[in-house]
């Protein structure tokens, strides 16, 4: 009983002060991972926080490296642009494709067309 | 909206959660809706990412239950190692804030500020129910049983919401 309340305690410190994501959803995603089972709750606020951190990290890189910054806007392709050329964040390009034009595209298979007559 | 594999992934971190992130990170940027969008979603995907590290540095070590240790393992070898020393820092914090509460809460009691008298007061209340229960000429335990549930371990009692 005393293990559970000190348990809360930390949840409910973690709430106030140092935590903006909620654990308790961040929880449930973790769980809809294949074969997760038990999770620490110290290593449930250790991921919470890393994922806090990751937003922050990304949307800078992002916007830092991006060419938004000179309008001061963040946009998709800024993130997109991150994805594939921050090694860290790679695992992100299945989920972040590059937008290309519907013509540019087009353009693209034509020359693939033509290389395969040749 | 996007789905990326599976039928859990309609799970994600509340938006305006991320908004406010966002916001904080880069105040006074204008954020694109898809965007913002995307952040929710990579969000979700880099906690699939840790999770699934920490799970398999989880089973080979024997271990029925993702420890922290998993974590920070699993974010050294993911290239978060730079999260590491912050994410420690703040649990560090938290535990330490949550055990000055407790051993506050103990020293109270023998100081006998106000709260203390609270808790007193809590005490006798409880143990006038209990002997109001006893006068009650069925016996009856029905509207007590919750009472005595919520009786009195030291700890049960420092739970106000004011602190």
């Amino acid at each position: 009983m005393s293990g559970k309340t000190v348990e809360n305690k930390v949840e409910r410190a973690a709430n106030n002060k140092n935590v903006s994501l909620p654990m308790s959803r961040v929880k449930l995603i973790m769980k809809s991972s294949p074969d997760v089972s038990c999770i620490n709750q110290d290593a449930l606020f250790l991921t919470t926080k890393a994922t806090e951190l990751f937003v922050q990290h990304l949307a800078l890189s992002s916007y830092n490296k991006g060419s938004g910054k000179q309008k001061n806007t963040l946009s998709y392709s800024d993130l997109a642009d991150a994805a594939e050329e921050t090694e860290t964040f790679q695992f992100l390009t299945d989920i972040l494709p590059k937008k290309i034009l519907a013509r540019d595209y087009l353009k693209s298979l034509e020359e693939m067309e033509e290389v395969d007559d040749n | 909206m996007a789905s990326s594999s599976g039928n859990d992934d309609d799970l994600t971190i509340p938006r305006a959660a991320i908004n406010k992130m966002i916001k904080e990170t880069l105040p006074n940027v204008r954020v694109a809706n898809d965007a913002r969008e995307l952040v929710v979603n990579c969000c979700t995907e880099f906690i699939h990412l840790i999770s699934s590290e920490a799970n398999e540095i989880c089973n080979k070590s024997e271990k029925k239950t993702i420890s922290p240790e998993h974590v920070i393992n699993a974010l050294e070898s993911l290239g978060f190692g730079s999260y590491i020393a912050e994410v420690k820092d703040v649990l560090q914090e938290c535990k330490t804030v949550a055990l000055k509460r407790r051993k506050a809460s103990s020293r109270l009691e023998n100081l006998g500020i106000p709260e203390e008298e609270l808790l007193r007061q809590q005490q006798e209340l409880f143990a006038k129910v209990t002997l109001m229960k006893g006068s009650l000429p069925d016996g009856q335990t029905g509207k007590t049983s919750r009472t005595n549930a919520a009786s009195p371990s030291q700890t049960e009692l420092y739970s106000f919401p004011s602190q």
